[in-house]
């Protein structure tokens, strides 16, 4: 299992590099001059040219990628924001925590709300039951995100006065937004595991486990939900993916500065460094998460956890 | 449980339907849930005006009708929370995203000199200055009693320190005819100029911050998180994005509280501005009294609260407003062609842009700038200014040389609605056109490229006729001519005219309007109004306005 862990770690370093280069180059071939926006309208042309030799905008691509390279990379200095002339990891201290705790809850409240509602489909397959979750499920889907985003804000901030507007201070300020950004998720979750489930159910150690008498709950929590868990987990890691990055929207509805406000401000901003170091951050983010629900189907599916320990011992044979 | 398929789906679908509607109308019934209710005004209410203040009178506005419960007692501790629609990323001194004369910059820092109620610029921070030859050289006092928030004495080294590190960083082009600046004493220092233009000794009083060197120093990246300056509040709290938080300062250095124009004396206690980037939620969040005040609220937000009894609101104007500049590249077909220009101007219906963009929040324009700029002429409003004509329109249009091309109407997202206006006009004309757009980093990259658009819809404004004008139409200014990739120096040497104290004269200045409106080189299509609204239990006694006409709440007046 080290083994495999430290494979998938190491795995991380080129698809970070790689992130850096495309992000890099985007931003740099994208139309937009950093010294207009700096400078803003009243900028005239001497104006625009100094602050582009200043930010070294008139290097060479090559040039200009060596150095943010190694810059980055080599001598971990993340620079500073070229609009707000904020040190770049001082942003990221701040706003990185924000979006992951909005994305951990938004987890939470949809696999604590999209899993036991696809189980209970399968497990009442054509019934009410899978009727009422499969509806919900659809609703989940349809519903854009802003717009029951304003609507939750109507109904619980400015009707009902239970919950803030907007901003950031305790747990209630992500409430409304987890709720908001967590409709898709439950939708694809519910989805999900009863197909998995609808799967498991139907083997045949299934049946045997109830031809012996084996208690129905049991037979769905211990026997089936844990084999159907292995496509389930990789959905849940897809869905975490994409809320990192639907966060963005969430977080310009609800004021709340995380890395999704940060890494749009930059883009309007053309603040080069800003979405290059941010994208790197998130980059690392979703690796890790992706490496977790990687030891996650270890611990769940022992082929793998077989395959690896196989593979030790064979090495160990060879040695001796 | 006993239900058929048919019941289940039944039963299902009404209850589907009868959720959706309840969220919906319990949702949307917040809006217009205070209507009609009286939140806790004690004063009377409908009454216009403020009393005693600095500033525009809230009767110049349409729109604005503010609740002031003149004569109230006033209350021992204030504390108001304020919703902005823009705020500082960082409060260093040399940031650039904002502009410096956004809300919460007049609350951070103080600056040596402000507009007072008639427009003029009267000392803030500074005791004073004076210029003897002809406004290039400018002789400033400071207060030998000026202190930052620590305590720390701010010299005419300090503020020399300021302006040449501004300078040097060349965060924004305000300092661009600066040509030294030296300390005369410890008190005093010269400033001296490479060009007398209006409008630019009146950019360096605004933009110039009294700090500390040694405080910006000892906070180690220029006041990018913390901040201490001489302003009569300090920031107490500052989360990006989100909040500033400011608490009087006990110790603020200027005692002769008479000696500061009305609207920056330090009356409310406490003040904490959230910002609202969405629109909407700004609205939301007044509903919801999260916040007492919405400065800058979009006009399809405001307009629910008019007439409401338990809302004040107040419209004014900015010196911008919205112009259409004509592309000068003679390969675009609007470069060369002036009739096609007249005919555009005719065919736009003003009215119809106010009434459906602007709700009805915004005034004509009679040149490319707004009244509030300095050396606006009154006489502009009684001349003819392209009205609305599709018959001299067409007239126009028959005149020219165009062909059928279709015209590219460069803008931005937030002016596509009335691009889509233009398109309908010109289309009613016989006139093809569309709309090439972007973010606004690619707009504002290529809206010196004449080359690619026939028309540009922008939102300008500077201090002064002279500077508005120049940085569209002096044709040495780019290095693809003027703002538009025209070469007009027969314009060019009339507005140097205007550049000097001397040459700022109203005949001179009659010249270039003139010039650019007969033809056609852009024209001002309209002056949106920007909007405040605030709940009245907030039981103001007195409001009191900047020169802008815009309230400044940290200087109102309120009762227990």
């Amino acid at each position: 299992m080290a083994r495999y862990f430290l494979k998938r770690l190491l795995w991380m370093i080129p698809i970070i590099l790689a992130v850096a280069v495309i992000v890099f180059t985007l931003m740099t071939f994208c139309p937009g001059d950093p010294a207009v926006i700096i400078l803003g309208s009243t900028a005239l042309e001497s104006d625009l040219q100094a602050k582009r030799v200043e930010l070294g905008l008139t290097d060479p691509y090559f040039v200009r990628l060596a150095r943010y390279l190694s810059d980055t990379f080599i001598r971990f200095d993340l620079g500073s924001s070229w609009v707000t002339k904020v040190p770049i990891l001082d942003s990221i201290k701040e706003r990185l925590p924000r979006t992951i705790v909005l994305t951990i809850i938004t987890a939470l409240i949809s696999f604590g709300i999209g899993i036991p509602l696809g189980v209970t489909a399968a497990v009442h397959q054509n019934k009410w039951q899978d009727h009422v979750s499969m509806v919900l499920a659809l609703l989940g889907v349809s519903i854009p995100n802003f717009w029951l985003a304003l609507l939750l804000v109507l109904l619980f901030s400015v009707k009902l006065k239970w919950l803030p507007v907007s901003g950031v201070g305790g747990l209630k300020y992500y409430i409304l937004p987890a709720l908001a950004g967590c409709s898709g998720a439950i939708a694809a979750m519910a989805r999900q595991s009863r197909s998995s489930m609808l799967d498991v159910i139907r083997s045949d150690y299934i049946t045997t486990a109830r031809a012996k008498g084996v208690p129905e709950r049991q037979v769905i929590q211990k026997h089936a939900l844990k084999n159907a868990m292995i496509p389930i987990i990789t959905v849940m890691g897809n869905q975490i993916g994409r809320m990192l990055g639907g966060v963005m929207i969430l977080e310009t509805i609800f004021s709340i500065p995380g890395m999704g406000t940060l890494i749009i401000t930059g883009v309007n901003n053309r603040d080069y460094p800003v979405v290059q170091t941010g994208s790197i951050f998130l980059a690392i983010v979703f690796s890790l998460v992706m490496l977790v629900v990687d030891m996650a189907f270890a611990a769940v599916d022992p082929r793998i956890k077989a395959q690896y320990a196989n593979s030790a011992k064979r090495k160990v044979k060879t040695n001796g | 449980m006993n239900l058929t398929r048919r019941d289940f789906l039944k039963t299902l679908g009404i209850g589907s339907v009868g959720t959706a509607a309840m969220l919906a109308l319990a949702a949307c019934g917040g809006n217009g849930g205070s209507t009609g209710t009286n939140t806790g005004s004690t004063g009377s209410t409908g009454t216009t005006g403020t009393t005693g203040t600095v500033g525009k009178t809230a009767d110049d506005n349409s729109g604005t009708n503010i609740t002031v419960n003149e004569g109230g007692e006033e209350a021992d501790y204030v504390e108001l929370i304020v919703g902005v629609a823009n705020m500082w990323d960082t409060p260093t001194t040399w940031r650039s995203n904002i502009a410096n004369d956004s809300y919460c910059g007049r609350l951070i820092f103080e600056s040596l000199g402000q507009q007072d109620a008639d427009c003029n610029w009267v000392p803030w921070a500074a005791k004073g200055w004076t210029t003897n030859d002809k406004g290039f050289t400018y002789d400033f006092e400071l207060y030998d009693y000026m202190k930052d928030q620590e305590g720390t004495p701010i010299t005419a080294d300090d503020i020399v320190w300021f302006v040449n590190t501004s300078i040097e960083k060349a965060q924004k082009p305000n300092w661009r005819n600066i040509e030294s600046i030296t300390a005369t004493g410890e008190h005093s220092f010269q400033v001296k100029l490479t060009q007398n233009q209006v409008g630019v000794i009146e950019n360096f009083v605004f933009d110039t911050f009294p700090v500390s060197r040694a405080a910006v120093e000892a906070s180690g990246d220029d006041f990018a998180t913390t901040c201490v300056s001489t302003s009569a509040y300090k920031l107490v709290s500052f989360t990006s994005g989100v909040e500033m938080v400011f608490e009087k300062n006990p110790d603020y250095w200027q005692t002769d509280l008479s000696l500061l124009q009305n609207d920056v004396v330090p009356r409310v206690d406490k003040v904490t501005l959230k910002l609202f980037s969405e629109a909407s939620q700004m609205g939301n969040a007044l509903e919801a009294g999260d916040i007492q005040f919405a400065m800058g609220l979009g006009a399809s937000v405001a307009i629910l609260y008019e007439g409401n009894p338990d809302f004040s609101m107040q419209e004014y104007t900015m010196p911008n407003g919205i112009q259409l500049f004509f592309s000068g590249a003679e390969n675009m077909p609007c470069g060369t062609d002036e009739n096609l220009r007249k005919a555009i101007a005719y065919c736009i219906n003003p009215d119809l842009i106010i009434s459906s963009v602007y709700q009805g929040y915004a005034g004509y324009m009679y040149d490319t700038a707004n009244e509030k700029a300095q050396g606006y002429l009154q006489k502009w409003k009684e001349e003819e200014y392209y009205p609305y004509d599709v018959e001299k329109a067409k007239e126009c249009l028959a005149a020219s040389n165009y062909e059928g091309q279709t015209l590219i109407i460069l803008c931005g997202g937030g002016f596509k609605s009335t691009a889509e206006i233009l398109i309908s006009a010109m289309d009613a004309i016989g006139v093809k056109s569309e709309i090439l757009t972007g973010d606004m980093a690619w707009v504002q990259a290529n809206r010196l490229d004449g080359t690619i658009y026939d028309m540009f819809i922008n939102q300008v404004g500077c201090v002064s006729l002279a500077a508005q004008w120049s940085i569209r139409f002096d044709p040495n200014g780019y290095a693809t001519g003027d703002g538009t990739s025209r070469h007009d120096y027969e314009l060019g040497e009339l507005l140097y005219k205007t550049w000097t104290q001397d040459g700022y004269t109203e005949e001179n200045i009659d010249a270039v309007h003139t010039y650019i409106k007969e033809h056609m080189y852009a024209y001002g299509m309209v002056d949106n109004h920007v909007l405040n609204v605030w709940n009245n239990n907030v039981n103001m006694i007195e409001c009191v306005n900047d020169y802008s006409g815009c309230v400044r709440v940290q200087a109102c007046r309120f009762g227990k």
